[in-house]
């Protein structure tokens, strides 16, 4: 398959590296000018920007966290006046506050370029039939996948994740070649295909591209075999940018991250130490051309490793594994972030119950369930039906409103969820589901 | 074809360039624009060797010249186009044109000589009409154009251009820089320092925003020009139509 941009995506190391360096100085140039946050960070570090002489000198610099993003709600980390900001995106988050990203227009371009690359490296061609099945709005992944997509010439089908059986019609009769979205949709769209009778030899799908949550060896066994496809995994943070920061070639043997536009380090996240190449550590990127929101040491929380051993496929851009671990308890639940402090934040607020909780994590037909068992107050060993499902549709309407997901919930007698702890806050059975 | 890798230089005992990095790739006009007293010029004097670098790399066609004196890096092929012109004005148009091929004069034969000369004449045609008045009496463009007509006369593997539009009429500031983009479908590999960004980011392929010694931005011309942070700060006093609203 072609490599979108031979250019950069074959850049060799040394060009690469003169390259990552020029545009990291740039980057901290315009960080420590225009954004309050850095400022104050170097000279609490007392540092100025020329202290960055080599890429190696990154570890300098101090990290940026999602709680400061959080504090710098909803504008104060940008480094372009508003006016230049062209588009904005926002995480979810109702007890907490969201993290919003302002992107200019040479951002989107870029954003644009990047999910392109990621596409074509899947195999997709301006010949395709794109279908999205993310969703379009606030989150990243529609608005991203999609705007990449129309850069490669592809037909695209911004379907958005609603109505499954429209989603499937749509694939059949549209004839469409590529669905992009959550593994954990793709999951869905097979078992309502089984209900509805479609064959997957009456439709016409040959890549998939799955973003947004981890997806599992078995998960994507499952659905390339049922789907007859071939299901590439990419990564993306909202944070820092969406989509299009890596995503795997045909030959799926690591995602292949842009390093021209984003400088990648594996730290120990409990030392905060930079681990040596090909040891697994918490990602962290610095973003090297974004205007509109440049990033220095973002912690993703997210796990991997990288390899720079250049790929069979042709690009020499270093490579990272799938993430499939966190360093904090996030889950992520049909392509939603969920984080259960939020949940916890916000049972304290809800009279009648404990802040005693714990999560469960299923899959049925195909579609992830959130169960959320709360713990009554002692009070309230009630038989009042009435109020008890009142107590039911509070708690759910709030989740609902923080987290974007419905959960089921289930109460339960006071003291039962007192052992609950870090260990077992979450139980995710979602893989039990998958037979191989 | 140039790299420069966290170039620190004092100019006297001012910190004037705070690391800079830079490259050009062969073939590639590359421009560095910015508000006087940036840095660009001193980014250029320390290339070429006029003033050393307090420290970093400065890698030239594949060779670290980091503090190497002018002269040898003219003998590699990096010739700098000064700003102000510098020309010999007693001596006529033709003499200064010759000069220009000095480095190489030994070795080179009349032929290529010759064909040299014709080129410049091609591109400069105004040159070839004035080759026997003395270069003191050329108006400012046209001294301008010998300055690098002389340059080209020395073959140079790379060109380095000081301001190329300063103290000219725009109608002649246009002139030299149509020149300049024909340079560039030719092939040849410059660097060029303006004020006159939008000029600059008008024939450059790739260009490099400085600011107080510090490179803040960089990127293809064309994205660049399009910047509305770099359209306001730095396309200079001359320029405040730029502030209008403009559709891209």
């Amino acid at each position: 398959m072609p490599i979108w941009n031979s250019k950069y995506e074959r850049m060799a190391r040394e060009e690469l590296e003169q390259l990552q360096l020029e545009r990291l100085q740039a980057t901290v140039n315009r960080a420590y000018r225009n954004v309050p946050f850095y400022h104050r960070k170097f000279q609490q570090l007392n540092l100025a920007p020329e202290d960055v002489l080599s890429l190696n000198d990154i570890v300098k610099l101090p990290f940026t966290t999602k709680h400061d993003l959080r504090d710098g709600y909803p504008y104060e980390m940008f480094a372009v006046p508003l006016r230049e900001i062209v588009r904005i995106h926002s995480s979810s988050g109702a007890t907490t506050k969201p993290v919003v990203v302002g992107y200019t227009k040479n951002d989107l371009k870029h954003w644009t370029e990047l999910v392109a690359r990621v596409m074509s490296a899947a195999g997709v061609t301006k010949d395709d039939v794109v279908q999205i099945a993310f969703d379009y709005g606030l989150l990243t992944g529609g608005l991203g996948m999609h705007y990449g997509a129309e850069r490669l010439g592809a037909s695209v089908i911004p379907v958005s994740s609603s109505n499954i059986e429209r989603q499937i019609q749509i694939m059949q009769d549209f004839r469409s070649t590529v669905l992009i979205g959550t593994s954990s949709y793709a999951l869905y769209v097979i078992e309502v295909m089984k209900k509805m009778g479609v064959s997957p030899a009456g439709l016409w799908l040959r890549v998939g591209l799955f973003g947004g949550e981890p997806m599992s060896e078995a998960t994507r066994a499952e659905i390339e075999s049922q789907l007859g496809i071939i299901a590439t995994d990419n990564y993306g943070v909202s944070a820092v940018m969406g989509p299009g920061i890596a995503g795997e070639c045909e030959l799926k043997e690591g995602l292949h991250i842009n390093e021209d536009h984003f400088l990648v380090e594996v730290i120990d996240p409990e030392t905060l130490e930079v681990l040596p190449e090909g040891e697994c550590g918490e990602l962290v990127i610095t973003t090297l051309t974004k205007e509109g929101l440049p990033m220095i040491r973002y912690r993703t929380r997210d796990v991997t490793s990288i390899t720079r051993e250049p790929c069979k496929c042709g690009r020499t851009t270093a490579r990272m594994t799938p993430v499939r671990k966190r360093t904090d308890d996030m889950v992520i639940v049909r392509g939603i972030n969920v984080y259960p402090a939020e949940i916890e934040a916000l049972l304290y607020d809800i009279e009648h119950v404990e802040p005693h909780y714990q999560i469960v994590l299923d899959r049925e037909n195909g579609l992830d369930e959130l169960t959320l068992m709360v713990e009554l107050s002692p009070e309230m060993i009630s038989d009042q039906m009435t109020k008890l499902v009142e107590l039911e549709e509070t708690i759910k309407k709030r989740v609902h409103s923080a987290v974007g997901l419905t959960p089921k919930v289930k109460l339960v007698e006071a003291k039962t969820l007192q052992s609950v702890d870090k260990s077992n806050r979450v139980i995710d059975n979602r893989e039990k589901h998958i037979r191989r | 074809m140039l790299k420069l890798q966290s170039v620190i230089t004092y100019y006297g005992r001012i910190l004037a360039l705070k690391g800079v990095s830079l490259h050009v790739d062969p073939g590639e006009i590359v421009a560095i624009v910015g508000p006087n007293g940036a840095g660009k010029t001193t980014t250029l004097n320390t290339i070429s060797g006029v003033i050393g670098p307090g420290s970093g790399r400065i890698i030239f066609d594949g060779r670290d010249v980091t503090g190497w004196p002018t002269e040898r890096l003219v003998e590699m092929g990096l010739i700098q186009v000064p700003e102000g012109r510098q020309l010999f004005a007693g001596m006529t148009v033709y003499e200064n044109l010759i000069l220009g091929a000095y480095r190489r004069s030994r070795a080179s034969k009349r032929s290529e000589l010759s064909h040299d000369l014709d080129r410049v004449y091609h591109l400069f045609p105004i040159l070839k009409e004035r080759s026997n008045q003395p270069a003191g009496t050329l108006s400012g463009g046209e001294q301008q154009m010998l300055a690098i007509g002389r340059a080209l006369m020395s073959r140079p593997k790379m060109l380095l251009l000081d301001e190329p539009s300063m103290g000219l009429a725009p109608l002649v500031v246009k002139e030299i820089f149509k020149v300049v983009a024909d340079l560039r479908k030719e092939g040849t590999t410059a660097l060029i320092v303006e004020q006159n960004a939008r000029a600059a980011l008008g024939i450059a392929r790739r260009a490099y925003v400085m600011e107080t010694g510090r490179i803040v931005m960089e990127g293809p011309a064309s994205e660049l020009s399009k910047n509305p942070e770099i359209q306001r700060a730095y396309l200079g006093k001359g320029y405040r139509q730029i502030l209008d609203r403009q559709d891209d």
